[in-house]
């Protein structure tokens, strides 16, 4: 009886366990390769030939009279010319000795006293560090005695993905049948992890095969037992040799850390979930692009390579945790390496990135981990498609690679929604001889989240509803069959998008905003928020369609919890967002990006000096500010509905109820309030379409009230009212023309001065500025209360249209948290985009960037404009402020 | 439709006469810097458009100007300047560049970097968690501990003292406001004490003293906010004043504390039986010394190494870390960026 230490090629496993037996490992690496004569005339399972070449009697099947046939005895390892030595079961029995490279998985191999029938661990071999210890059987089994078959029992296995690798052959198929082995895993308490019919056919050289399996943290550290027993029996003999656990699997980063962490992969049945790319990225910045669901050929899915820095997004890292195979399932020696997914919907790209380091590709703009040497930047990155079998191949060096890095990350797209998992096969000979899988789910983006739609809420001032342009998503608050609750934390996050965003674009706002959040880790639940501030060049009816939008918000959210709900409104979407809180809406936290909102009507009326300056039309400079429709409703008392038209402590609900961090950008485009921008004036009437893009909010500030003879940009209102026109019952001495007729003449404005001798109730009634549109409002007697005062629709008409703002919009500027009322029981918070909310020390996008000649500035929408590697940190510091994790 | 009276004022508007604008860049002493580069973007009046932006990229001449031309309607929005051996500087239209003169001038300054060093700084925000700021009560402050000293704080070495005083003058609103607001669910709970902190117009006084002859705190009138270095780099050796007073109001609130300058400091002297300074510590303050509703802030920058007035923080040298211990809302308010 003979037991050697085969050569083993299995390299960097953790657990390894060799099981050789002489005759066959003889067999293995020098002799000649059987015949294939399959005569065998007593039918003990050993050709004529052989039964020549062994000794014993072609014509008798026990030819040394033991009871055990000659095959049987081969099989077992038994000599069967000799009738005192019988088949018997070798044990193999020890802790497994280690040869554990410093920093790097202990590679293990029984010892070679072991192997020669020790029953015990040798005195002097070191203790297993990581606690592991195997004990393996080579036998015959009872059900097909002429094979051989192979047990073996781990104890102390952390939980995690292993592989369990064998090398097979058949050594004698007189019937050219296809045997299979049956591969099982049984836990201590009988319970199958994995029992699995190999389904590779056997040849005459040896070849290594190899079946994943995944231990679960209830059973880590119980023993296992794996066993690889022929499944029938039959004439022939099927040889099992090295046998081996390692550890080896495909890993995600599950909890979007950016770091795939050993053994990271779903759990509790749970897919991994992502979605399908089919958005339309370009770039590093781009504006309306993020609509899911575009066709083949526009879709990005469709494109090839990765479609700029903007389309990483759509990119899953897939990491292959499975170099340890890569010398034994050599690409040297015939094995290829396929990604598949038998829906064909997934797409890959091999990259130089590290398992730890995944996540930098959301957060690093300039990594080299791309193209065929994983070293070059993202136009080197090239998108493998898949085959009709759904499988993509992937190149030797990238396998080589992984065989040196222990590992290996892909990208992956997908073109496509499935179900079915993501699987790395390990090809021979066309054979797959090995194959990992990771359940997924590939999804719709919109299928993963809420979405409320307050599109139909909106009405005019006659109380007609507005209907939407492009009505976009219908409502669905509802939970989202890609993203189930149970997956999700019972946090909720909502994004409300701003002005000029109809249906379908918010749709990508949506889109854009969750992927950016959930790619950054946010466990919450989502909900996209549409409302109708589509209204085309009337910024002014777009306020207006927003205060009523944010009532209906308000009486909209019962299926959350408004305790752990964080609100996140953009730009215009701060009105609808401050107004839900306004009507009783009280989320845990509150955040402002770039917002199109006045200081004022958060903090209350502590504008400084210099903001109503700048805020105050040209024309009006000089005039005192009771004259102002800013402050005409200090000319009422409080009980009198009419004291509130006003922006100042407007929504003074979100400044004392819910903590607020205003996310503000100095450089911002929209709603800076430039010095420039003094008046309404002509200039401003040149509007190219909607290219106007700079100080505009405060133009639209300065709009209020003007008619077109001051500014043609005020033909784009619906309504006039207030604000900066003047009122013709106030004006000043004639001035005939210079005509014979007398035409030409005009009425001089009221100096400054002059103004001083009108009363406060002479302004109540007959106002200095233009007369509000609701004539009955100038009425000193109106009754209280009244149809007209109670009327939410006027008051919100009026700050819309006819009450110009005197602070900065909060979108430019920090709120003066530390000059205005109570310090309130929140914790409110100012935060800069561009000193905080960006990569530090990188370069910011130019190319899509309309800013080229002011580099460096955070515009109005760069929040979802500008590709995630360069703002993550102001993601980060949503999920961490907010408590989305 | 009458288009008359606008086109009329875009006739006007375009063909506006040019202004000359001189920009002149010096280093902190006011020393022409010449060569310096310039990015200098115009916008026209009232035309909220990024395409009517003009982009003029030039250098300053040998005498530290640069003098170019453009039409009378177009004002200066922001200005980069940039020059090896001295700070960046990027000046917006808040720091009150942008008008439409026919002749416009501004001086720059583009302090030099003369030795970025390890230092000590940090933006100093006194709060009283669970009481009230103590008035009329000295806190004296570590400035390399970063703390104040006990009962406050765990400081060891007092650098500078500092005492406030308030009174009040009148209420922020009318008495129908107060009234509404005494009954408001959000303040109704507050005492008399805190309702009147709130709601009043407060006159408060800062006084900054030191405990040692010598020592002493001098306002720096060079002060450069747009500049990534907005003061002199180095302190002034003599000319220190043992105290100093400041005085607030809360009717003149907002102040533009970007336009505020700050203090050089002398601390820890040690003096010669000659009464010459065998030892001292500088430092500075940068922007205000501001006091309103109980809290107390300045950011300040202390070089440990006894007599180095160099005053300029190398980039990643801040001896003082973040204290993970305190709130995560504050790391963007008070962590130092600047040098």
């Amino acid at each position: 009886m003979f037991l050697t230490l085969s050569p083993l090629r299995l390299v960097g496993g953790l657990t390894c366990l060799l099981l050789a037996h002489s005759a066959f490992a003889a067999s293995h690496s020098t002799a000649p390769l059987p015949s294939l004569n399959l005569i065998d005339s007593d039918g003990d399972g050993i050709s004529d030939e052989d039964e020549r070449g062994i000794g014993t009697d072609p014509f008798n099947p026990d030819t040394d009279g033991d009871g055990y046939d000659d095959g049987e005895e081969v099989v077992a390892g038994s000599d069967p010319l000799d009738p005192h030595d019988t088949p018997h079961t070798l044990i193999l029995n020890s802790p497994a000795g280690g040869l554990a490279a410093q920093g790097t998985p202990a590679i293990k191999h029984l010892p070679l006293s072991v192997l020669f029938g020790a029953s015990t661990r040798p005195p002097d071999s070191p203790a297993d560090p990581s606690g592991e210890s195997y004990s393996g059987q080579y036998f015959a089994p009872a059900n097909a005695p002429e094979h051989m078959a192979a047990k073996l029992t781990a104890n102390g296995l952390k939980s995690g993905a292993y592989a369990l690798v064998w090398e097979q052959r058949v050594l004698l198929n007189p019937r050219n049948e296809i045997q299979t082995y049956e591969v099982t895993i049984l836990t201590e308490s009988g319970r199958t992890l994995l029992r699995k019919k190999t389904p590779y056919a056997v040849g005459a050289e040896w070849r290594y095969f190899a079946l994943s399996f995944e231990l679960l943290k209830a059973d880590e550290g119980r023993p296992l037992i794996m066993q690889i027993i022929p499944d029938r029996s039959g004439p022939g003999r099927y040889e099992v040799l090295q046998v081996a656990v390692l550890k080896a699997g495909l890993e995600v980063d599950v909890d979007r850390d950016g770091i795939i962490s050993p053994d990271e992969r779903p759990s509790g049945g749970k897919p991994f979930r992502f979605w399908v790319n089919d958005d339309s990225d370009e770039g590093e910045s781009q504006e309306r692009a993020d609509i899911p669901g575009r066709p083949s050929g526009q879709s990005d899915a469709s494109r090839k390579g990765i479609n700029g820095l903007r389309d990483l997004i759509d990119f899953f890292a897939l990491n292959l945790n499975i170099g340890r195979l890569v010398d034994t399932f050599s690409p040297d020696d015939g094995y290829q390496y396929f990604l598949r997914n038998e829906d064909k919907a997934l797409q890959a790209t091999e990259t130089g990135l590290a398992a730890l380091t995944a996540g930098s590709i959301h957060r690093q703009p300039d990594i080299h981990v791309y193209g065929p040497d994983g070293l070059g930047d993202i136009n080197a990155a090239t998108v493998g498609l898949p085959d009709p079998q759904g499988r993509i191949k992937l190149t030797k060096a990238f396998i080589n690679g992984m065989g040196e890095r222990n590992g290996g990350v892909l990208l992956v797209e997908a073109n496509k929604p499935t179900n079915r998992p993501v699987c790395i096969e390990i090809v021979n000979a066309g054979q797959v001889v090995a194959s990992f899988e990771l359940p997924i789910a590939i999804v719709p983006i919109e299928t993963m989240y809420r979405h409320l739609s307050l599109n139909f809420c909106a009405r005019d001032t006659d109380g007609r509803p507005v209907l939407p342009r492009r009505p976009g998503r219908p409502n669905l608050p509802g939970e989202p069959a890609g993203l189930p609750d149970t997956e999700t934390t019972n946090r909720w996050v909502l994004m409300i998008h701003g002005y000029n965003v109809d249906g379908d674009t918010a749709r990508g706002w949506q889109a854009e905003t969750f992927k950016r959040l959930y790619t950054m880790g946010s466990q919450a639940r989502f909900v996209g928020v549409t409302w109708n501030g589509d209204t085309g060049l009337d910024y002014h009816k777009a306020v207006f369609h927003a205060f009523q939008s944010g009532d209906t918000l308000a009486r909209s959210l019962g299926f959350l919890d408004p305790a752990r709900s964080v609100l996140i409104a953009h730009s215009l979407g701060n009105i609808v967002a401050s107004q839900s809180i306004q009507a009783g809406f009280t989320p845990a936290k509150y955040f402002l990006l770039n917002a199109a909102l006045p200081v004022e009507a958060i903090m209350g009326d502590a504008a400084d000096s210099l903001q109503a300056e700048q805020m105050t039309e040209k024309q009006w400079r000089g005039y005192s500010r009771r004259l102002f429709a800013a402050d005409w409703h200090k000319l009422f008392s409080l009980d009198d509905q009419r004291s509130s038209y006003t922006w100042s402590n407007c929504f003074d609900r979100a400044r004392t109820t819910v903590p607020l961090v205003n996310c503000y950008s100095p450089g911002e485009d929209v709603t800076n309030c430039p010095v420039k921008t003094d008046s309404a004036a002509v200039l401003s009437t040149l509007w190219e379409g909607r290219a106007i893009d700079y100080g505009v909010w405060k133009t639209q500030e300065m709009l209020k009230g003007v008619g077109w003879a001051r500014s043609l940009a005020s033909l784009a209102m619906e309504r006039g009212q207030g604000g900066w026109g003047f009122n013709a019952v106030w004006r000043g001495a004639y001035v005939a023309g210079s005509q014979s007729n007398g035409a030409g003449g005009y009425y001089e404005k009221l100096t400054p001065s002059q103004t001083d001798q009108i009363s406060g109730s002479q302004l109540m009634n007959n106002s200095f500025f233009r007369p509000f549109a609701e004539k009955r409002l100038h009425d000193d007697h109106l009754r209280r209360p009244s149809p007209l005062l109670d009327d939410r629709m006027v008051r919100y008409d009026l700050l819309a249209r006819g009450i110009p703002a005197l602070t900065f919009a909060a979108g430019a500027v920090p709120l003066p948290l530390e000059s205005n009322l109570p310090v309130p029981p929140p914790k409110h918070e100012n935060i800069n985009l561009e000193a905080v909310g960006r990569t530090p020390e990188v370069r910011w996008p130019t190319t899509g960037h309309k800013a080229d000649n002011t580099p460096g500035r955070w515009l109005h929408s760069d929040y979802k404009n500008v590709a995630l590697p360069f703002v993550h940190p102001l993601f980060q510091l949503i999920i961490n402020r907010g408590q989305l994790k | 439709m009458n288009l008359l009276p606008s086109l009329l004022l875009l006739v006007a508007a375009l063909s506006a006469a040019a202004s000359e604008f001189t920009l002149r860049i010096t280093d902190e002493d006011g020393s022409p810097v010449a060569d310096a580069g310039l990015r200098i973007v115009l916008g026209r009046r009232n035309d909220p458009r990024y395409s009517s932006d003009r982009l003029i990229e030039n250098k300053s001449g040998a005498d530290g100007k640069f003098v170019f031309t453009a039409n009378a309607d177009m004002g200066l929005t922001r200005i980069d300047i940039k020059k090896d051996g001295h700070y960046p500087c990027l000046v917006d239209e808040w720091y009150g560049i942008c008008h439409f003169d026919e002749k416009q001038s501004y001086t720059f300054a583009l302090p030099r970097r003369v030795h970025p060093t390890s230092l000590h700084a940090r933006k100093v925000y006194l709060r009283f968690t669970g009481g009230d700021y103590p008035e009329n009560t000295w806190i004296s402050y570590d400035f390399e501990k970063g703390d104040m000293l006990p009962p406050f704080g765990k400081g060891e070495v007092t650098d500078i003292r500092f005492r406030t005083t308030s009174v009040q003058e009148g209420w922020r609103m009318d008495p129908e406001a107060l009234a509404f607001n005494r009954k408001h669910p959000d303040y109704r709970n507050l005492t008399p004490e805190q309702f009147a902190r709130y709601f009043g117009h407060w006159n408060s006084k800062v006084e900054i003293a030191f405990p040692e002859p010598g020592s002493g705190i001098i306002p720096e009138p060079r002060f450069w906010p747009y500049c990534r270095l907005s003061m002199p780099p180095v302190a002034p050796e003599s000319n220190y004043q043992p105290n100093l007073t400041n005085n607030f109001s809360s009717r003149h609130l907002l102040s533009d504390e970007r336009k505020e300058p700050g203090f050089f400091l002398r601390t820890r002297v040690k003096m010669n039986a000659d009464g010459s300074i065998a030892s001292a510590h500088y430092a500075k303050i940068v922007g205000p010394i501001s006091y309103f509703y109980n809290k107390l802030r300045f950011t300040y920058y202390f070089n440990a190494k006894p007599n180095d007035r160099g005053l300029e923080l190398a980039l990643n040298k801040n001896q003082l870390k973040w204290d993970k211990s305190r709130p995560l809302e504050d790391q963007s308010d008070l962590s130092i960026n600047e040098p």
